[in-house]
């Protein structure tokens, strides 16, 4: 899929995966590929940018813990903020949607005289 | 931009992060990410060189994560963050020494303290008396206390000077209150009057009241009082206590 169609709503569909249970990086990235049928695939590294700022906006927190490994791991958990902001990017995407068939299905608002 | 190994991958990131306190947990999250896929790879029979360059091929472009990393880690609200962090910190120890200062001061006023030990002379000296008209006509240990309100207070030794002066020494004992929420005083030096067998009531200089090793002294000037013996009678809310502070 073209990533300028995952760029826009990458903060929605993060924050979605993220509300469903703690997540870290990688978890996230091969979450979003079985999700989405291997559509949704970028670059990894450029995942990290995007939940940083997520966590700069207060919708998602982090906490380390150690990994099977031994390794710490950083996981990543939704705020209360978050879930307001999923639920409201979630009835925009909506509203969006919803206009978008109106366009294509070629549908027009016809007004009463 | 392309890079094979982990390292150099994770360097050409962080190194664009402009807020050192950041770069370590940032390569930590990469590293993490990077070893799994390489373990990804590897399960797929590639060798370890392979799995390496395949797992940092798959991350992307370096420098455009790393630029955009910094976009989100701003050196100034980072550096505002340690600096509120470690003010947070300092405020913390501060207010905790106060707490505990006052802690300690409170319940060393709630115990009785050891009578005092210095010599008369230095009490006059205290006062501002000349070493030279110092001349101790009367010094005893009275230890007598009166019960009031939160608070008791402990008369304890009288020195009268060979110019009539007056140096009555006490302790005022508090209940032990860490919160400093009784923060009253009783105004000793107003509430007490000294009545001479003669029947004449003398009161206590108001200015002259001090600290001295942890007691308090009240002062009071009056030769009539080398003779005769002298009452303390003090005024509270209870009532009038009356200690005999020097005989005949």
């Amino acid at each position: 899929m073209d990533k300028n169609y995952l760029s826009g709503s990458s903060s929605l569909i993060l924050l979605s995966l993220i509300s469903r249970k703690d997540m870290y990086g990688y978890e996230l990235i091969k979450e979003l590929e079985i999700l989405s049928d291997m559509s949704f695939q970028f670059r990894e590294g450029t995942l990290y940018p995007i939940l940083h700022k997520l966590e700069n906006m207060r919708w998602i927190e982090s906490y380390i813990t150690k990994a099977e490994t031994g390794k710490e791991r950083k996981y990543y958990k939704i705020t209360r903020l978050g879930l307001q902001q999923l639920h409201e990017e979630k009835k925009k995407w909506e509203e969006f949607q919803d206009s978008l068939n109106k366009v294509l299905g070629g549908s027009r608002y016809v007004g009463q005289f | 931009m392309s890079v094979n190994s982990k390292d150099d991958f994770i360097n050409c990131v962080v190194k664009q992060v402009k807020f050192p306190f950041d770069r370590k947990p940032i390569a930590k999250e990469l590293e993490d990410h990077i070893d799994q896929l390489e373990s990804f790879f590897l399960s797929t029979k590639c060798s370890p060189d392979e799995a390496q360059r395949k797992a940092v091929l798959e991350m992307g472009d370096p420098l455009e994560v790393g630029k955009s990393l910094n976009d989100v880690h701003k050196p100034l609200l980072g550096w505002l963050w340690i600096f509120n962090k470690y003010l947070c910190i300092l405020i913390a120890i501060y207010s905790s020494i106060l707490f505990m200062t006052k802690v300690y001061t409170t319940w060393e006023n709630s115990r009785e303290r050891t009578p005092p030990v210095f010599e008369g002379e230095s009490a006059f000296q205290s006062i501002g008396i000349d070493p030279v008209e110092i001349q101790i006509v009367y010094d005893k240990t009275i230890y007598q206390k009166i019960d009031l309100h939160c608070e008791t207070i402990l008369f304890e030794r009288i020195l009268l000077n060979s110019d009539g002066t007056m140096i009555l020494l006490y302790q005022s004992i508090k209940e032990f209150d860490p919160f400093g929420l009784d923060v009253s005083e009783y105004p000793i030096q107003n509430m007490s009057t000294l009545v001479h067998s003669n029947r004449r009531k003398i009161r206590f200089n108001p200015e002259r009241v001090k600290a001295l090793e942890g007691h308090r002294i009240l002062v009071t000037q009056d030769e009539s009082l080398l003779e005769g013996e002298i009452v303390l009678e003090f005024s509270h809310h209870i009532g009038v206590s009356r200690i005999t502070i020097k005989g005949e």
